[in-house]
């Protein structure tokens, strides 16, 4: 098969032993973070420039496999969290050492491990960098738990049995939300996804995390959630996949944030694993079980299309 | 795959559970039949029938006067060949059999006590049916003659703790024990206690469990506190096969009957869930079972790779059905995808099925119908790659227009000139237009007052218009106009969409302001007022053309008559234009924030942010704050992700809205004066280090929280105003050092 002219493939050895599970690029594009199945989190550079990898570092300390990895903003150093099959969430922390030889090396330390789930922890999302240092979690428990850095140390707070069956995905919305929030005051939101076919959408009131809305819609689990960017968009927007093979958007046109009315992007031939947005949240990139990427905008008509495919 | 008769009764089997009540139970052995469980530990030691769809307590064992430590079990076992017959090892050391066919409640049959410490494990031998091994925490490996009721032989291993033994399968004289220190010995018992035949080290720290392949020859399972499974190849040295990483310590292994790479374990400690591994899949097991609320302490399979049982630290016995087993593989996610925002680049992993690592192709087709799912499940691996989608994903935002646009310093004509020019170098059709219609719009703006300039606007056709018109005084520039309105129609559909009026004009504006061919000039006011000399260049530019003469031309009444006359005559009678009023600035201003609004849309935060700040110090777009916030904030952000510092910089200070940004990573660091240790917020002006407040006045002793003031010399000092006094009467320093300040 083929690449189209858009997709200039190019393959790199990961150099994990088995499964990758995940795959994310910090923010500003140059650091590139792998997990996997084999207990190990990867670290490469990326070259701005031809895009090439230069493995920097291998991180062990998890005891299952790594689902799923997360950048925190650089605002807060070079930081990574990690979620296991082992229940513990690693945040990872790269620090510059300079040896007696005027050599600079990179170190990276689990600066915090978080155990306080009952298992699996499936799912891990930085809060906006406005919140300051936070992070949710959500585990095969069922529950999720909001982790922020306060004080010098980490605080915890917990909903319990927020998905019936555990939680598959959690995503944050963006601090700037101009719809929502037609007051001063900015609102903590995130949306998670889990084995009860629901997303689910949980609001900060009063120090706790409360569930606002429940969209359901899908007919198996949702695998993905991924609230829009809201760069100069008017509307917010949730994208979830799930193993009904479908892929949802989520429109909240009253802007309220609660009355979200589902548009099916379409019915695909095989298990949706990932949504993503751009960065301006007009493109969306839907990967599947047929190893696939394609990429969906939506145009004047109001309908979703697709713009590109990899299999083309 | 292996097929063979996989127990009958796997349909109807299920998943089920008995509360033991008593205690936790340590171990538990099937009768020969399957058809009853024997469940030991310290404090409960009972017989249950498995029927269809429960376990029944049969006989408790735990019965008699006087339930001493030989009651206490550490490990049972059920003899192969005589079904009434049981052997259990003691915590006390104690190795006891139990006759079943015993008439009395009590059973139990006889005790040896040759062994001084905890006893872990029991085996009966294979064949024969009076040879019974024990292995015991005194670091010896005994072997009972039962018809004899005695200790025929003791093996003593290199170590203080031996945790398991077993016999070889297919091999009636050889066993294997392993110990503490991490070491596996195979001994023959026919050549008596004296040394062992092979010794090997399998793990760094205790082994506690091991297990015969059933199947496969030589084929040896360890497991350890060093958290892995380890598979060998047992002949006359032993070879590494396979290490499977586990979560916890290893507590029991015991391979899946019919399966040649399946194995079952249990945790020690924290895992409570037993699982069955693939050993070619070292790092994910297979399946799990996660009945149990504390640790399992036994399992063994019920004569079927479908079945088996299991008992726990939390007091109960549990049948587990392979149909009930959660499957962590398949939970996870098989692909990862991520996309850098910054190159515009996507990356993907994706799980292929293919054994043959030898030139996998781009993007695999795995073959589902040839291995099913079960022999998938070990061949699964990653690939990685990376592909540009960089035209699609970044849509919207040119790092080179970031860096070379100008936003400040100069008058806002000048920056949408210079802009353009940037927009048009790098073949921005629509953002140019964009910049030129918003120099239009502050050039018109600027000499607003003015009434008859207004024509100026006026005069501004919509190009279908000209098109319409009859081709009389220039045809090639019609057909020029035309052209280029369709160039623009096939390039910029959308953006003409949202800009309406306004972009029909600008294809016109284009003409006027990018060709250097005769173009279209329809009104020229030389009475006008002193417009702004740019402006006016290229109108003079321009007019060199023809359009003067040319709308005197096509006018000929009235030439002499006013102005907008002239103007209405024109587009009534010839050229059809649709406006009949000026257009008032402010209309253009809303269109401009349409534009704006448009580009923010479609995702181009940069031309939106871009035109509006250049736009800010002269006029006031009608865009609600927070609007113009969250564009600010994504544009921001965006210039932040390419390392744009000094851009983002810019648009922080201009943009008025967002002041806040460039105080938040600012911080400052107080120090005291003295020893130069930071003040900590809690301490206030109090230095930790010195025992004292810091920057004290000199006069009156207090801290100094406002303007300071301090000798060059000394470097004392204090309130500006109490030295000032000071000074006025003294010249020497206030505190009493003696150096004279004021000289």
């Amino acid at each position: 098969m083929s690449s189209s002219a858009a997709f200039a493939v190019v393959t790199f050895d990961s150099g994990h032993q088995d499964m990758i599970h995940d795959a994310q690029m910090d923010f500003l594009g140059t650091k590139l973070a792998t997990c996997s199945c084999d207990k190990t989190v990867r670290v490469y550079d990326v070259n701005i420039i031809d895009g090439s990898h230069t493995f920097l570092a291998q991180l062990k300390g998890h005891e299952g496999p790594v689902w799923q990895v997360g950048w925190a903003h650089p605002r807060y150093g070079t930081m990574l969290a990690s979620c296991s099959f082992d229940r513990k969430v690693i945040f990872w922390k790269q620090t510059e050492e300079v040896k007696s030889d005027g050599r600079e090396i990179l170190k990276w330390n689990a600066t915090f491990v978080y155990e306080g789930h009952d298992s699996s922890v499936n799912s891990v999302c930085w809060a906006p960098p406005e919140w300051g240092l936070m992070l949710a979690c959500g585990s095969s428990d069922g529950g999720i738990t909001i982790l922020s850095f306060e004080n010098e140390r980490w605080e915890i707070r917990k909903i319990a049995a927020a998905h019936m069956l555990g939680c598959n995905a959690v995503s944050w919305a963006p601090a700037q939300m101009p719809s929502l929030d037609r007051l001063d005051k900015q609102v903590k939101r995130f949306a998670s996804g889990g084995c009860d076919n629901m997303v689910k959408i949980w609001r900060e009131e009063n120090d706790h995390f409360v569930e606002e809305a429940m969209l359901e819609g899908h007919r198996d689990w949702v695998r993905d959630v991924a609230w829009s960017p809201s760069a100069g968009l008017t509307k917010v927007k949730i994208a979830s996949c799930s193993q009904d093979r479908s892929v949802i958007i989520w429109n909240n046109k009253e802007g309220d944030g609660i009355s979200f009315t589902p548009e099916i992007l379409q019915r695909f031939d095989d298990v949706i694993w990932h949504v993503s947005w751009n960065f301006v949240g007009d493109v969306l990139a839907v990967s599947g079980g047929d190893n696939q990427v394609s990429l969906w905008k939506k145009h004047e008509s109001d309908k979703w299309e697709c713009i590109s495919d990899s299999s083309k | 795959m292996m097929s063979r008769g996989e127990g009958g009764s796997y349909a109807t089997a299920r998943s089920m559970s008995f509360n033991l009540q008593d205690g936790p139970a340590n171990a538990l052995a099937l009768s020969k039949d399957n058809s009853h469980v024997v469940v030991a530990g310290r404090n409960v030691f009972k017989i249950l029938a498995i029927e269809e769809d429960c376990f029944v307590e049969k006989v408790n064992l735990r019965v008699g006067k006087n339930l001493n430590l030989n009651y206490s079990c550490n490990d049972v076992v059920w003899s192969i060949l005589d079904e009434n017959l049981i052997a259990t090892g003691a915590t006390n050391g104690a190795v006891v059999l139990w006759n079943l066919s015993k008439i009395t409640r009590a059973k139990q049959e006889h005790v040896f006590a040759d062994h001084q410490r905890t006893v872990h494990k029991v085996v009966f031998h294979p064949t024969d049916p009076f040879m019974l091994l024990s292995g015991s925490q005194d670091g010896t490996v005994k072997c009972f003659d039962l018809r004899v009721r005695e200790a025929k032989l003791t093996f003593k291993s290199n170590s203080e703790s031996v945790r398991d033994v077993q016999f070889l399968p297919k091999n009636n004289f050889s066993f294997t024990s392993v110990s503490e220190n991490g070491s596996v010995q195979l001994w023959d018992v026919r050549k008596g206690g004296e040394r062992p035949f092979l010794t090997f080290t399998a793990h760094s720290g205790p082994v506690f469990s091991c297990d015969w392949h059933p199947d496969l020859p030589n084929t040896l399972a360890t497991g350890g506190r060093d958290r892995a499974i380890k598979v060998w190849t047992v002949t006359n040295v032993a070879t590494l096969d396979h290490s499977i990483a586990t979560v916890a310590s290893v507590g029991r292994i015991k391979w899946r009957p019919s399966r040649k790479n399946h194995i079952g374990s249990t945790s020690l400690v924290v895992d409570a869930s037993v699982c069955v591994w693939d050993v070619r899949r070292p790092f994910v097991p297979f399946a799990a079972f996660e009945k149990h609320k504390d640790v399992a302490t036994g399992i063994i399979w019920k004569n079927s790779p479908h079945i088996f049982l299991s008992t726990s630290k939390d007091c109960t016995v549990w049948q587990h059905v392979f149909k009930d087993a959660t499957r962590p593989a398949s939970k996870a996610m098989p692909q990862a995808l991520a996309v850098n925002v910054r190159r515009g680049e996507i990356a993907q992993a994706v799980t292929t099925y293919q054994s043959d690592s030898a030139a996998p192709p781009r993007f695999p087709i795995f073959n589902r119908k040839t291995a099913s799912l079960d022999e998938q499940f070990h061949m699964a691996r990653s690939l990685f790659f990376t592909f540009e989608a960089g035209r699609l994903l970044r849509d919207g935002f040119r790092v080179e227009c970031a860096e070379r646009y100008t936003l400040i310093g100069k008058s806002p004509q000048e920056l949408c000139d210079i802009n353009a020019k940037i927009a048009l170098s790098l073949n921005m059709k629509s953002v140019a237009l964009v910049w030129e219609i918003t120099k239009l719009f502050l050039n018109t703006r600027i000499t607003e007052p003015v009434p008859h300039i207004e024509t100026t606007k006026v005069t501004v056709p919509t190009p279908n218009h000209v098109s319409q018109a009859p081709p009389k005084p220039k045809e090639d520039n019609e057909d020029h106009i035309s052209d280029d309105d369709q160039n623009h129609s096939s390039s910029e559909l959308e953006s003409q969409d949202v800009l309406g009026e306004i972009a029909s004009g600008l294809h016109m504006t284009q003409n006027l302001f990018m060709s250097a061919g005769p173009t279209y000039e329809f009104q020229i006011n030389q009475e006008g007022p002193v417009l702004p000399a740019e402006a006016f260049q290229h109108r003079h530019e321009i007019r060199e053309g023809s359009p003067p003469l040319h709308l005197e031309d096509c006018s000929p009444r009235d030439v002499d008559e006013a102005i907008e006359t002239v103007a209405v005559e024109n587009r009534t009678s010839y050229l059809k234009f649709k406006f009949v009023d000026p257009v008032p600035a402010f209309e253009f201003s809303e269109s401009i924030t349409k534009a704006l609004q448009f580009h923010a849309k479609e995702g181009d935060v940069q031309t939106a942010v871009c035109v509006w700040l250049v736009l800010a110090p002269v006029v006031k777009l009608p865009i609600e704050r927070r609007v113009l916030e969250a564009w600010c904030y994504a544009y921001i952000e965006l210039l932040q992700r390419n390392r744009l510092y000094a851009q983002a910089a810019v648009v922080i200070k201009h943009c008025g809205v967002l002041g806040h940004l460039s105080q938040e990573s600012t911080s400052y660091l107080i120090c005291c004066g003295k020893c130069g240790k930071p003040l900590t917020q809690k301490a206030g002006n109090f230095c930790d280090k010195c025992r004292k407040a810091v920057a004290r006045c000199g006069v009156c002793h207090m801290t100094v929280t406002g303007l300071m003031s301090w000798c060059q010399g000394c470097g004392h000092g204090g309130h500006i105003e109490h030295l000032r006094k000071w000074f006025s009467g003294h010249k020497e320093c206030p505190v009493g050092c003696g150096h004279v300040c004021h000289s």
